[in-house]
């Protein structure tokens, strides 16, 4: 009597033999050949400019719709426990804001007077009026992330009158541009994204810059006119170069000084936010003025 | 074959799928999940029922992947028929039984891909831990995904 019992090794997850191919193993032979039908399918009409453009546009727009109808339960659900917690907590929201507003009121009495001098002040220097933009309100379907891109999808698009490259804010500061537009969603590309640049300048030493994004967590300040100038919790704004943001709007501060290196620390919690403001900039026709005045030269 | 059995043979699909657009959004510490959470049901079914998931299939799901990521279409549907073609020769060499063999086998994989990923597209550290939950999140993936395919197995 054997004193241990030998297991019968467990075989492979090998097709056997079989002299009636089934509908994998035909498949399985056939596997060349349609990768190479899709290989030239494929590159094919990725070469053919005008179609690929048309199709990528319509696969954005899907794959969005796709994102935003599976996210939609998710965020019906956040809304409702947090308009709960607001319902809860509505009597002493109600005080809080009374006490703003009267605080608010007697700041807009002081300021009145200001804002009088100030446009006397302009028109006699003959300084051009600030460009008022108009903005859009959208709701942050999903932000995708996969250790790349960082990037937010909003639920409005060509729709609504949105553009590429239009600055996206919230009452913190800048967020970033638009990137992509579809009929009904549109792409904001984020501030700390590697592709994204932004004229700025710091404040208090007024040195001219780009805010580089990195993928980190902390965008960085390149090209900086005198990098010595620079302290460390500066306020950093949009310069209005480029034609993209307006100029003035709130971008971070100056975090850290490292090795020459300047890192920006932005203002918007971006990974807290629901919605986002849409300047109705014509960047574009920025773009457009500025060539044909340099054609003009 | 029935229209019912049709659906249910496309369920795989629509595993990948699922991984990708619900684990799109989800982060722990500020570092993705995806892609190497998609690739789980990939290699799963490419492992044990390549023929639920064939290449045109992949085909697919790589364009939607880019198309919702922003990448330039084509790069994740090359990657993913190549991942095919790997199965296919790694399939022979593993048990169905050991189940250490195959996740080690999925942690080479996924680890292979994101190489790839990463030096086309220039990440670097959030894709490394983005390997690191894959290969944490396997068992588990893989639990619900087994559930899933007996189920559609007893259907035949």
């Amino acid at each position: 009597m054997p004193l241990f019992i030998r297991h019968k090794k467990p075989s492979p997850l090998k097709p056997t033999a079989n002299p009636y191919p089934s509908r994998f193993q035909r498949w399985r032979h056939s596997l060349g050949l349609t990768f190479v039908l899709l290989l030239i399918v494929g590159g094919g009409l990725r070469l053919y400019k005008p179609f690929y453009d048309g199709f990528q546009q319509e696969l954005f727009e899907g794959a969005a719709w796709v994102q935003g109808v599976f996210v939609q339960p998710f965020y019906e659900t956040r809304a409702l426990l947090k308009d709960t917690y607001i319902f809860m907590h509505l009597k002493e929201d109600h005080t809080r804001l009374k006490e703003e507003n009267e605080k608010l009121k007697w700041q807009l009495q002081a300021l009145n007077p200001l804002q009088h001098e100030n446009a006397v002040l302009r028109q006699s220097l003959h300084i051009a009026a600030f460009e008022k933009h108009g903005y859009l309100t959208a709701r942050i379907l999903a932000n995708p992330y996969d250790g790349i891109h960082h990037f937010f999808l909003i639920a409005a698009g060509q729709k609504e009158g949105l553009e590429k490259d239009q600055a996206v804010i919230v009452h913190e500061g800048v967020v970033g541009r638009l990137e992509k537009v579809g009929r009904h969603v549109a792409r904001v590309l984020l501030l700390n994204d590697a592709s994204s640049r932004i004229p700025v300048m710091t404040t208090t030493s007024e040195q001219k810059a780009i805010l580089a994004g990195d993928g980190g967590f902390l965008p960085a300040l390149v090209y900086v006119g005198d990098i010595r100038k620079v302290q460390k919790g500066e306020q950093v704004v949009t310069s209005g170069l480029g034609g993209i943001f307006p100029s003035g709007l709130p971008v971070g501060i100056v975090d850290e000084i490292t090795n020459g290196k300047i890192r920006v620390r932005p203002y918007v919690p971006i990974h807290n936010l629901e919605w986002v403001h849409v300047l109705r900039t014509n960047s574009e026709g920025f773009v457009q003025e500025l060539n044909n005045a340099l054609e003009g030269e | 074959m029935r229209p019912l059995h049709r659906f249910l043979k496309t369920l795989p699909f629509f595993s990948v799928l699922f991984f990708i657009v619900g684990g799109s959004t989800l982060s722990l510490g500020g570092y993705p999940l995806l892609p190497a959470l998609f690739l789980i049901p990939v290699f799963y079914w490419l492992i044990f029922r390549p023929e639920w998931l064939p290449l045109w299939s992949l085909f697919g799901i790589g364009l939607f992947y880019d198309a919702l990521m922003g990448y330039e279409l084509g790069f994740s549907s090359l990657l993913l028929m190549a991942s095919v073609f790997a199965g296919q020769y790694v399939r022979p060499f593993l048990s169905s039984y050991q189940f250490l063999l195959i996740w080690g086998a999925f942690g080479l994989y996924s680890f292979g891909y994101l190489i790839l990923y990463g030096i086309v597209m220039s990440a670097g550290f959030p894709l490394l831990v983005s390997w690191i939950y894959g290969f944490i999140l396997y068992p588990l993936v893989t639990w619900g995904l087994s559930h899933l395919h007996l189920r559609l197995h007893s259907y035949g």
